[in-house]
């Protein structure tokens, strides 16, 4: 249940080197998003841009392949995608979109589309949505005061952040490398993120996450049919390399509890917010 | 004494409105009063001290139909009162946006015009329903115009003072000149149809014939040079109706010019900027038709013309000293006018002059001579929005109100 719905659940990497320079973990969003491109399946997609201010990137419609490598990388900073829908589907013309993102923008687009107030002629035009896993995120301020505060490095001379085993950790632009326990970041998380129940983005077309892979792999969950096509074509094209994914401790066991923890916390303080007369969004 | 015809409300048109006709023992019409209903809308008054960037939004409410018409006009006359002057790129999407207004229009006039010509019940069916898609088809097309350069299709929050908020993707260009092909062939097929309906109707060809002058601003756009300032003047109903009864129950005011009605919309477009000769109420639509073409060939010069790199907007560099502004449109149904006095970024003054408030009177003298039974079809060739054209808070010299219709 708190995987969700998925056709099939592997670890996967993109066979572009390009990408594996780039991206985050296993390349998939961007690749499957270059592919999705190159196939007509969309015609442009929703992503987390980089600007002028390190790390607190803008949402951009991209058209071509560069603009998405542009894009690649996790950014552990709110972006709301979402705002750019009507920008793409309006004056960029596009009739088929792609989006990548989280469970909170996924959710919200399945939402407009059920019920589109205020976004007329959008529904039809979401051609396709990569979810990505995720546990909680934060605002700009609290990346910048983490990096900042926490692993004393400037978050302009950051070139990479990641999450894995427990830890938090920033490469600056010298190469040294700094953890910090994620724990320690939790003060800085945006306090959505308590209530939302869903690490694995489950309303997506397909799903992609570094928990349950080894470095440099993603776990990959394709779930309707649009997600199961265009990865099995990519797959078919010699895009990706797959293996079943590892039902062990860190692979399977992992995402199911890691997932389950999400759940479980977003369910506790719902109650302590019922308890205290506060709403709850579901 | 004559006779006398009420019909209320007429139908298939925007809004409510009445006629009141005082006809001969023959039914031929000796005085005719076609007037609004509608309740007051009272925009031009609680815009007073509103930011003049609410001024487009807020007016832009006051049609479905043509939001964008008055979208337009209404940063014209802001960007008139502060002095500013939106980019060339700005203004061939706004341009467009309100081509785009009236493309969505006509068809929709065709739609409720269709059972005038006997297209309706007891009409081939497939042919019924042929014309119906295409006109909505036709709406479609226009309406994804105006989504892509405006923002939204109803109320577009691009138009804005100073130009346009976005300009449009090469992407999106590309697509808007393939759809304007589509709009070409059902537009042809349509007014096609709509011709031959025409011809095959057994109206009197004079119906609706009348002796007054026309007023356009442009043929597509608006000019906002072309304002009869010297000859203008806004009267109240209650001075011009044929009784003070519907004087008191109209809810409209009566332009004129020179003392005398003008007939503002399609027709007279045709008449002032392309030669067109003919009179009365067919002939309105049959320019109405013919204005499709021309829409469509400006739409798709602008879509050329068009650099999607341009800048569309420029910042207010002044926020007002209380000059009067003027912005024109010519919507689909004629000229549409806005009026504004801005002081440091706030209304102190708005007037609407809409389309249908100029033919209020053209209206009801048009019909004088024909007979009454021809007087909604008269109406409905003009296709009035009596929701836009409902405006008037009688003010007496020390200002108060006097007459404060149905608020």
């Amino acid at each position: 249940m708190v995987l969700g719905k998925y056709s099939d659940i592997m670890t996967v990497k993109t066979t572009d080197k390009t990408l594996q320079k780039y991206s985050q973990d296993g390349g998939i969003a961007s690749a499957l998003l270059i592919h999705a491109l190159e196939t007509g399946v969309i015609e442009g997609a929703i992503v987390a841009m980089p600007t002028d201010e390190p790390w607190n990137p803008e949402p951009y419609v991209a058209t071509t392949p560069e603009e998405i490598v542009a894009a690649a990388g996790t950014k552990y900073v709110l972006c709301p995608l979402n705002n750019a829908l009507k920008i793409a589907a309006r004056e960029n013309g596009l009739d088929k979109i792609g989006m990548v993102g989280m469970h909170c923008l996924t959710y919200a687009v399945r939402k407009m589309q059920l019920y589109p107030f205020g976004a007329r002629h959008l529904p039809n035009k979401m051609a396709l949505l990569i979810g990505i896993f995720c546990t909680e995120n934060f605002s700009y301020t609290g990346i910048k005061a983490i990096v900042e505060e926490l692993h004393k490095v400037n978050i302009e001379h950051v070139q990479k952040m990641d999450v894995s085993k427990g830890k938090m950790i920033v490469t600056s632009n010298m190469g040294e490398r700094v953890e910090v326990p994620v724990k320690l970041t939790h003060n800085y998380v945006q306090p959505g993120c308590y209530i939302c129940p869903d690490l694995t983005a489950r309303t997506a077309d397909i799903s992609t996450g570094s928990i349950g892979s080894p470095d440099g792999w993603s776990t990959v969950m394709p779930r309707t049919k649009v997600g199961k096509d265009l990865f099995q074509s990519a797959v078919d094209m010699g895009l990706f390399e797959t293996k079943p994914i590892d039902p062990g401790k860190t692979g399977m066991e992992m995402l199911t509890k890691l997932a389950q923890n999400k759940w479980d916390r977003s369910e506790k303080t719902r109650a302590e917010r019922a308890e205290i007369g506060l709403p709850n969004p579901f | 004494m004559a006779n006398v015809v009420e019909m209320a409300p007429c139908t298939r048109v925007e809004g409510h409105s009445k006629l009141v006709l005082e006809t001969n023992d023959d039914g031929i019409v000796e005085k005719g009063n076609y007037f609004s209903i509608t309740p007051v809308r009272n925009f031009e008054k609680f815009l007073i001290g509103k930011p003049m960037e609410f001024a487009p939004l807020a007016t832009s409410r006051i049609c479905g139909i043509c939001p964008i018409a008055h979208s337009c006009a209404s940063v014209e006359a802001v960007e008139d009162s502060i002095g500013v002057e939106p980019p060339k790129d700005g203004m061939l999407l706004r341009e467009l946006a309100a081509i785009a207004n009236k493309m969505h229009s006509h068809p929709l006039h065709n739609i409720l015009i269709f059972p005038d010509f006997g297209c309706g019940i007891g009409f081939d069916k497939n042919v019924y329903a042929d014309a119906m898609k295409r006109c909505q088809g036709m709406r479609k097309i226009a309406q994804n115009i105006i989504d892509v350069v405006g923002g939204e299709g109803l109320h577009a929050p691009d138009i804005v003072i100073g130009g346009m908020e976005h300009n449009i993707s090469d992407l999106a260009r590309t697509k808007l000149q393939s759809s304007l092909r589509t709009y070409e062939q059902l537009s042809n097929e349509q007014t096609d149809f709509m011709m031959g309906l025409i011809k095959d109707s057994d109206y009197p060809s004079d119906m609706g014939v009348h002796d007054y002058d026309v007023f356009a601003s442009d043929l597509t756009y608006g000019d906002r040079t072309a304002f009869p300032w010297e000859t203008f003047n806004e009267e109240q109903p209650n001075n011009w109706y044929s009784s003070l009864e519907v004087g008191q129950e109209a809810n409209n005011t009566i332009c004129l010019v020179g003392g005398e009605p003008v007939e503002v919309g399609p027709r007279a477009r045709a008449v002032t900027f392309k030669g067109f000769a003919e009179r009365g109420a067919l002939a309105i639509q049959k320019a109405r038709q013919r204005e499709q073409g021309t829409l469509l060939h400006r739409a798709e010069n602008i879509l050329d013309e068009l650099n999607t790199s341009g800048v569309t907007k420029v910042a207010c560099a002044g926020r007002g000293d209380n000059e009067l502004g003027i912005g024109i449109n010519e919507a689909a149904r004629g000229s549409n006018v806005h009026m504004a006095r801005v002081k440091d970024g706030r209304i102190t003054y708005y007037n609407c002059i809409v389309p249908t408030t100029w033919n209020y009177p053209t209206i009801s003298k048009a019909m004088e001579g024909d007979h009454y039974k021809y007087a909604e079809v008269i109406v409905r060739m003009y296709d009035p929005c009596n929701s836009c054209a409902t405006h008037m808070i009688v003010l007496d010299p020390e200002k108060a109100i006097i007459q404060n219709k149905m608020i």
